[in-house]
């Protein structure tokens, strides 16, 4: 790493002494998560060997544990503002809400776990929670990377242990394809974001993104590098546009979301899009702010197809993890909107929403997991029939989250799309469209919302009551954290918005500072 | 300790919430117990606040919360004299009725849900009070309209019940717009939602806008405190069980719109407007319900009808900016009216669900309702201002604010600016006087009606449960000695509460906080306010007792109803019991009557049904919404909805199934799909870079 730096700044001819000093220092201190994730996973990993296979389950608390200890550990971290490791990684207030988001969303898919893969039938755990903790530190080394090599490699990180938890059932067919078919498209995906990579720093022989950031802003665009620059952003757009899956890098969403299991199906929804969108942010918003100009409409175009296609491909859904798939792409629409904005508005609106995305979601998928039967049935919407009077506090949780996802207020969602919305209306301009389309489209998307809803409801329950299982403890616990989290993020969307407010401001002081 | 007002409001919202969400996993009992002892302890903490020995500067309890940018609502709680004195009413009394409902309700199958409306109830009057902005203000100004609405239509199953929830719920969703619209011009000529910000800003001296202000709260004020034009949900209320009749549509709820006016005493001081259509009306209303009370022959009705009278008094005070005796008088009405309530539900109780009072009498005698009688008769003691007892103090206090006699008054700049003369107040003060001697005289003719004479009531009365009678006793005391809080020598205790409000709310050091004074209450005032409740008496003694021809109308609730009230002549053979039976019985109408038998006839009927203003509106407003209503469901709205459901919903399905076929499950078309993007986004790069 410090050799690639070096040689970069070589290459400008702008090496300092105190570039020198600096080399091989290490700022131990800034990377506290990754540390306990890592040093998580590897004791897991042990323990795993020596744990009786009837004890096997405490694997799911020790994982838990680290998982919270990674997260907690964010708020000890001495966290200077500047980026470290030669401009490697980034610590500042962006880089602890991402870590709490992450290792947040990662606990909350462990614990929705246990109780699930006793009910699938599935004994191997070790390398099951070992694999989640390496997305989660993934996940989070590529929010916090503030250069493309990091940024690649956190994505490969996260993406190997993905490609492996998505085909984690061993007997089901569904599950393998979606492995293998998530890891062909990924791989496709993550070569145009190389390519794009590499065509940036032939432009200006960098890989940080204040190296090119300051590169952009004193070289003009319309210098023979300029083509260059404009085909590795057209690449990079291809990359992140698959990972955050827009219209029409989607095809993978619903494949994956469906036969992946479902907790892993949850961690990628709200942990793989948080990462990616706050990536996402600091190269587009950060980086390639200089440029803006080029890139805003290709994310207009992006959010609004993404938006429509998302909402219109979920309406004819009848298996409600495949409809979930189809939700999480039209919200990276709305999210595609607060980036597009480039406003501080903007980008606190992308910040709450990736809060309130992360509540509602994991309680959605957490009432389907509670659900899901060992054949995977309890899946379609039509199982949802009566839940209201089978299980009425299942049928309240997702009540409240779909309420949320489809932005009622008072719940979180409502609040996350004004944000957004707000951040469009003040860039003015073209960007008005877009706020109109996310109205229209977030009608349509009610419609299928409440769907389930009325039929949990509504509709006469002599037909069939879904499976009456007793919620698992753990699961109990991440329905409660859901649905409480869901409305006090809407009522005390205060105490939230300052925080976000703070983690927003980073993005572009980030670059600021570092020269 | 100020900040136990945070406690106040938060132990019924827990009372609420374990209800909600555990209720049915709870007995009867532990449900019931939990939501009473919520609003015990709401009481013991409005205590603890209540003793603080130095109120707060600014609102405790703080908390910021934003959608807007950089305008942000403080949602904060008031821990001031005004709030406090209010949530000691709500718990206090909300406590002894939700005791007494424990009895009451017993054999409800309900009863759960009851207690959980009743906190939530409760925990929305105490956000109203506690609230230090307007904008929570409208949240729980709202929450109490909401569980009104919820208690008033208990008995879901009983049509007549619904029917008056709807209607309570329609008529204070025109005050809540109205309180809306007052708050968006508050904000827009202040720029401040806190009332510490609004009223005590700059532009509060000068400007139309206080007028339309406190025209458009004055709108909420009147759909919650059921004045005219907007009363006619309170009589019909009294169809939710009696407990809430007591608590929500006497001592508590409704005298939100007094709160109002008080707090925002700086708006309402100073308009013009004001100045004129607040007394105004709270004398027309006072007047207006004490007639209706005159005739009604269901017991509940009296009281409702009573209660807005009441209420009219309150507001013809706080009109003159005689705020002190408005919150006087809530206080003290807040007794004896839920004593009177309550008294009443005891009847109810023992007849088993009897209210008309043409089917009591003679209850005094009977040992079930024998302490029912008594309470009642204190509570109507209470409320005639005969000395002693606590209405005596209040009433006066507010007749000694006008000047009865034409004696020297000293107007307000407001009421100067108004051109408002002391003639003026001395007819309002008279208005106030003539209403003393109908409310003396139609809660004795109640009184008289149920407990005295003979019995006509079906069956045997049985008795009352302890925890029915306990909160009833107390309530009894207070009613007695409620109004020895403002006696010689604590006389300004009062004004010495209220002090910190006043000096806070003042306006460059302008108040037009008016206190009660002792020098008012001189010894003419004295013997007009106590004489019109002796003679009240002595008519309605009179009437009902010693020559009891009562002329009693069926009532409005019989829907088959029709007027003919006029019994037969009584023989002279018959039994005292069967000529008064005969009195009340619906008979067939006497042929040969004078024109001047149907005028009376009419004329009851007149009073009986409120003045007609329901069916003023009926015609009005009903008749006609429902027949627009008509005419677009046949004609505009099956073309509506045929175009969005067919339109909209069916399109966008079709749509759907036809994007539906890129999801063929091959990957290769799913990377065609990211080639076919990257291609665009290609050409796109291309062509910009090709043109910079």
């Amino acid at each position: 790493m410090n050799l690639l730096i070096s040689s970069s700044q070589l290459f400008q001819g702008k090496i300092t002494p105190e570039d020198l000093d600096n080399l091989g220092k290490i700022e131990w201190g800034a990377l506290w998560p990754a540390w306990v994730a890592s040093l998580g996973i590897l004791l897991i990993l042990m323990v795993d060997l020596v744990l009786p296979q009837a004890q096997r389950r405490l694997l799911a608390w020790l994982s838990l544990l680290v998982a919270i200890a990674s997260g907690a550990s964010t708020f000890i971290t001495d966290y200077s503002k500047t980026p470290l490791f030669q401009g490697m990684v980034a610590a500042d207030d962006l880089s602890r809400f991402m870590a709490v988001i992450i290792f947040g969303t990662v606990a909350l898919a462990i614990m929705a776990s246990p109780d699930y893969l006793a009910r699938l039938g599935i004994e191997v755990q070790g390398e099951y929670y070992a694999l989640i903790l390496a997305a989660g530190c993934g996940m989070w080394l590529l929010s916090i990377a503030t250069n493309f090599m990091i940024l690649f490699v956190a994505l490969e990180l996260f993406s190997l242990a993905l490609y492996i938890l998505v085909g984690f059932l061993p007997r089901s067919l569904r599950s393998h394809e979606a492995g293998f078919k998530y890891f062909l498209l990924s791989s496709f995906a993550s070569a145009f974001m190389l390519y794009g990579i590499a065509l940036l720093f032939g432009a200006y022989g960098t890989t940080s993104y204040s190296g090119l950031r300051s590169q952009l802003a004193a070289n003009s665009i319309h210098s023979q590098n300029g083509l260059l620059v404009l085909i590795g952003l057209a690449m990079l757009s291809v990359g992140f546009a698959f990972k955050i899956s827009a219209v029409p890098f989607h095809m993978w969403t619903p494949d994956v979301y469906e036969g992946a299991p479902t907790p892993i199906t949850a961690l990628m929804a709200v942990g793989t899009k948080a990462a990616i969108v706050v990536a996402f942010l600091r190269v587009f918003n950060g980086a390639l702010e200089p440029i803006a100009a080029y890139w805003q409409p290709i994310l207009y175009v992006l959010a609004i197809i993404t938006m429509i296609g998302g909402n219109l491909l979920a309406m004819t859904q009848t298996n409600v993890k495949r409809m979930l798939a189809y939700s999480a792409v039209a919200h990276a629409g709305y999210i595609l909107i607060g980036i597009a904005a480039n406003n501080p508005s903007g980008l606190q609106g992308v910040l709450f929403y990736l809060l309130s995305y992360s509540v509602m979601t994991t309680g959605a998928f957490a009432v389907v997991i509670a659900l899901e039967g060992p054949r995977g049935e309890g899946l379609e919407v039509a199982d949802f029939t009566g839940l209201g009077r089978a299980n009425p506090w299942l049928a309240a949780v997702m009540t409240l989250c779909l309420l949320s996802l489809g932005g009622i207020p008072p719940t979180a969602g409502f609040f996350g799309k004004a944000l957004v919305f707000s951040g469009a209306v003040q860039a003015g301009g073209w960007q008005l469209i877009l706020p109109l389309v996310g109205a229209v489209t977030s009608v349509i998307a009610v419609f299928y919302y409440f769907r389930i809803v009325v039929r949990m409801y509504l509709v006469d329950s002599l037909v069939k009551l879904p499976l009456a299982r007793r919620t698992a403890f753990s699961l109990g616990l991440v329905l409660l954290v859901a649905g409480v989290g869901t409305i006090a993020l809407g009522l005390l969307a205060g105490f939230a918005l300052n925080w976000v407010e703070q983690a927003a401001a980073t993005v572009g002081q980030l670059v600021a500072i570092s020269k | 300790m100020p900040e136990a007002i945070g406690l106040v409001l938060l132990l019924p919202f827990l009372g609420f919430l374990i209800n909600v969400f555990f209720g049915f996993q709870l007995s009867k009992r532990a449900s019931a117990s939990v939501a009473c002892a919520a609003v015990g302890l709401a009481f013991i903490a409005a205590l603890v606040a209540a003793l603080t020995p130095r109120w707060p500067e600014g609102a405790v309890l703080k908390y910021d919360w934003t959608v807007a940018g950089p305008w942000r609502i403080s949602f904060g709680l008031l821990a001031d004299p005004l709030s406090v004195y209010m949530s000691l009413i709500i718990t206090g009394v909300g406590f002894l009725i939700h005791l007494y409902s424990l009895g009451y309700m017993d054999h409800e199958p309900d009863y759960r849900r009851y207690f959980t409306y009743m906190n939530l109830f409760v925990t929305a009057m105490l956000l109203l009070v506690t609230s230090d902005n307007f904008v929570t203000l409208l949240v729980g100004w709202a929450g109490v309209g909401l569980s009104s609405f919820l208690l008033i239509g208990f008995y879901i199953h009983k049509p007549s019940a619904v029917n008056a929830a709807r209607k309570a719920i329609v008529m204070n969703t025109i005050g809540d717009v109205g309180l809306l619209l007052g708050i968006f011009v508050i904000i827009a000529n202040t720029g401040a939602v806190t009332f510490v910000g609004a009223l005590t800003s700059e532009t509060i001296s000068q400007g139309d806008w206080r007028n339309w202000a406190a025209l458009f709260l004055f709108i909420a004020c009147a759909a919650k405190s059921a004045q005219i034009p907007l009363h006619t949900w309170l009589p019909d209320a009294m169809e939710g069980p009696t407990p809430v009749s007591a608590l929500i549509h006497a001592a508590t709820m409704v005298t939100a719109g007094v709160y109002l006016v008080v707090r925002a005493h700086p708006i309402f001081g100073a308009s013009e407007w004001a100045a004129w259509f607040i007394p105004i009306i709270g004398a027309a209303t006072a007047f207006y319900a004490a007639t209706c009370a005159l005739v009604q022959t269901d017991l509940k009705r009296v009281l409702a009808y009573s209660t807005i009278s009441q209420l009219g008094y309150m507001f013809m005070a706080a009109g003159i900016a005689a705020y002190e005796a408005s919150m006087f008088h809530l206080l003290t009405h807040a007794f004896f009216k839920a004593l009177l309530f309550l008294a009443a539900g005891l009847v109810i109780h023992s007849l088993a669900g009897e209210q008309d009072m043409r089917k009591m009498g003679g209850l005094r005698k009977n040992g079930a309702t024998r302490f029912a009688a008594t309470v009642f008769l204190i509570g109507a003691l209470a409320i005639s201002g005969i000395p002693i007892f606590s209405g005596f103090f209040s009433k006066e206090a507010i007749l000694g604010s006008f000047p009865l006699l034409g004696e020297a008054h000293t107007l307000t700049a407001a009421q100067q600016a108004a051109g408002i003369t002391p003639l003026f107040l001395t007819i309002i003060g008279w208005v106030g006087v003539v209403t003393a001697l109908l409310t003396s005289f139609y809660m004795f003719r109640a009184y008289f009606l149920t407990f005295e004479g003979s019995p006509r009531f079906e069956g045997h009365p049985h008795a009352n449960p302890p925890n029915m009678i306990v909160p009833v006793g107390i309530l009894a005391v207070l009613a007695t000695f409620g109004g020895l809080v403002a006696f010689e020598g604590i006389w300004n205790s009062l004004e010495r509460w209220f002090a910190p409000t006043i000096e806070r709310f003042s306006v460059k050091g302008k108040t037009t906080w008016r206190s009660i004074e002792v020098g008012q209450l001189d010894l003419i005032g004295l013997v007009i306010g106590i004489g019109a409740g002796v003679v009240g008496i002595g008519l309605a003694y009179v009437v009902f007792m010693r020559r009891p021809k009562v002329t009693l109308a069926p009532s409005p609730a019989e829907p088959d109803y029709v007027p003919n009230y006029f019994p037969r002549a009584p023989k002279k053979e018959q039994s005292r019991l069967a000529q008064e039976r005969n009195y009340i019985e619906i008979t067939k109408a006497p042929t040969g009557l004078g024109i001047g038998h149907y005028l009376k006839l009419g004329f009851t009927n007149f009073l009986l049904y409120g003045w007609g203003f329901d069916l003023l509106y009926n015609l009005l407003f009903v008749w006609p919404g429902k027949g627009i209503a008509n005419l677009i469901a046949r004609w505009f709205d099956h073309e509506i909805e045929q175009a969005v459901d067919v339109g909209v919903g069916e399109n966008a399905c079709e749509v759907s199934q036809i994007v539906r076929y890129t999801e063929t499950g091959y990957v290769r078309n799913y990377a065609l799909g990211i080639l076919v993007g990257a291609v665009a986004i290609l050409f796109y790069v291309t062509v910009v870079g090709l043109a910079r």
